[in-house]
């Protein structure tokens, strides 16, 4: 692509329009791999610090996406190890109880941010290739480079990530849908 | 195919993936109302997953460049340090080398000697005081030690002139970066004053809308 290579050969203009294209892509990404909004600003902005510093090191064959998402994918793992905080077992994210009963759209906001919060909470292997299929659209092929993994394997991963997700929106169904008592 | 194969190939044929099995699973799932339910099931999941917000973002443009200032600011100190530990290494072992010090600790006392010994020391030990013994200094190996001095210099000087070197690429580098700085706050301080007048220009007509 020729904005890639003109950021490497050090264009600012081309390196600004170039963060405008994948701030948002490289932002979700990150926020379906950790789980936590408020982290992203922070990881989003180390990416692109790295992906500046390393600019000498891409090589142009056509895949950009797969080499910023790798640096996205190392800066998640980072922030990962480095978090002191230890994460909530797949079974302890359950929705506020008590209270009167939400309304519709609180309940999809909640429900929403209970998913996402499942995403993260999904082995890494898992969670990886969800994320890449569902949000980024990656073919097998694509992320069996990414990844280094066979595409066999990955659509086996695929679908036991779907099924875990599925049977934790059935228990958040079976929680929001309770009639009230 | 059975419902068990259909079942597992339902995530896959979901995002369009299962390939050559595409129609026999439409067919299945057109006579199997369980398995369609399943199917039903995964597509509620794509929705969901859909409907999870994601956090908008902006990248801070001028705090990047000034993270990579600092960053390489950082790795040129590092490198002049190890390059002075260097140098000092290099002149002290060939000092060393050259006037062949030698350093001892003998009977509480530190011994710190250069040049050839002579034979009598050596063999009186450490037991009772020599006396002292003149050396004459060899002119061949003054002129050897001289040589070696200079080439010692010549080393240092080399490191030295590197090390200025590598200082003047490094502060160009910075130089750059502050210069792109310099011009994302000249066009963020351009874009502020353009809003500020299209803000007061809608005022003026907001106004004369409310008073014809």
């Amino acid at each position: 692509m020729e904005q890639e290579s003109d950021w490497q050969e050090g264009s600012a203009l081309a390196f600004e329009a170039l963060v405008r294209r994948w701030q948002q892509p490289v932002a979700r990404f990150l926020y379906h791999l950790t789980g936590r909004a408020e982290l992203v600003p922070d990881l989003c902005q180390e990416v692109f610090l790295r992906v500046y510093e390393h600019r000498g090191r891409y090589r142009e064959t056509g895949a950009f996406a797969p080499w910023l998402y790798r640096i996205a994918l190392n800066v998640a793992r980072d922030a990962r190890r480095r978090s002191r905080k230890e994460t909530a077992g797949l079974d302890a994210i359950e929705p506020a109880a008590g209270g009167p009963a939400p309304d519709v759209a609180c309940a999809q906001a909640e429900q929403g941010r209970l998913l996402a919060q499942t995403i993260a909470q999904l082995p890494e292997p898992l969670r990886f290739v969800l994320v890449l299929r569902h949000y980024e659209e990656m073919s097998f092929e694509q992320m069996a480079r990414l990844l280094g993994e066979p595409a066999s394997t990955l659509k086996s991963r695929f679908r036991a990530a779907l099924q875990r997700l599925r049977e934790r929106l059935r228990s958040l169904d079976d929680t929001y849908m309770e009639p009230e008592r | 195919m059975n419902c068990t194969d259909a079942r597992a190939a339902l995530p896959l044929f979901l995002y369009g993936e299962s390939g050559p099995q595409q129609d026999t699973l439409r067919q299945h799932l057109a006579g199997c109302p369980a398995c369609r339910r399943e199917y039903e099931a995964l597509q509620g999941v794509r929705r969901a997953l859909d409907a999870v917000p994601t956090p908008r973002v902006e990248v801070d443009l001028p705090r990047l460049y000034q993270t990579v200032a600092a960053r390489q600011a950082q790795r040129l100190r590092r490198w002049r340090r190890i390059a002075v530990a260097l140098s000092a290494a290099a002149a002290v072992l060939l000092l060393a080398a050259v006037l062949r010090v030698q350093i001892r600790l003998d009977a509480g006392q530190l011994l710190v000697r250069w040049g050839e010994p002579s034979s009598k020391q050596e063999e009186s030990g450490g037991g009772t005081a020599a006396a002292p013994v003149q050396v004459r200094a060899d002119p061949a190996a003054s002129a050897e030690t001289e040589a070696q001095l200079r080439l010692l210099s010549d080393l240092i000087h080399a490191l030295k002139d590197d090390a200025d070197d590598r200082d003047q690429r490094f502060q160009q580098r910075l130089d750059r970066l502050q210069e792109h700085v310099r011009a994302l706050q000249t066009q963020a301080d351009q874009r502020w004053t353009t809003t500020e007048q299209d803000m007061a220009a809608l005022y003026v007509l907001a106004r004369k809308g409310e008073n014809p």
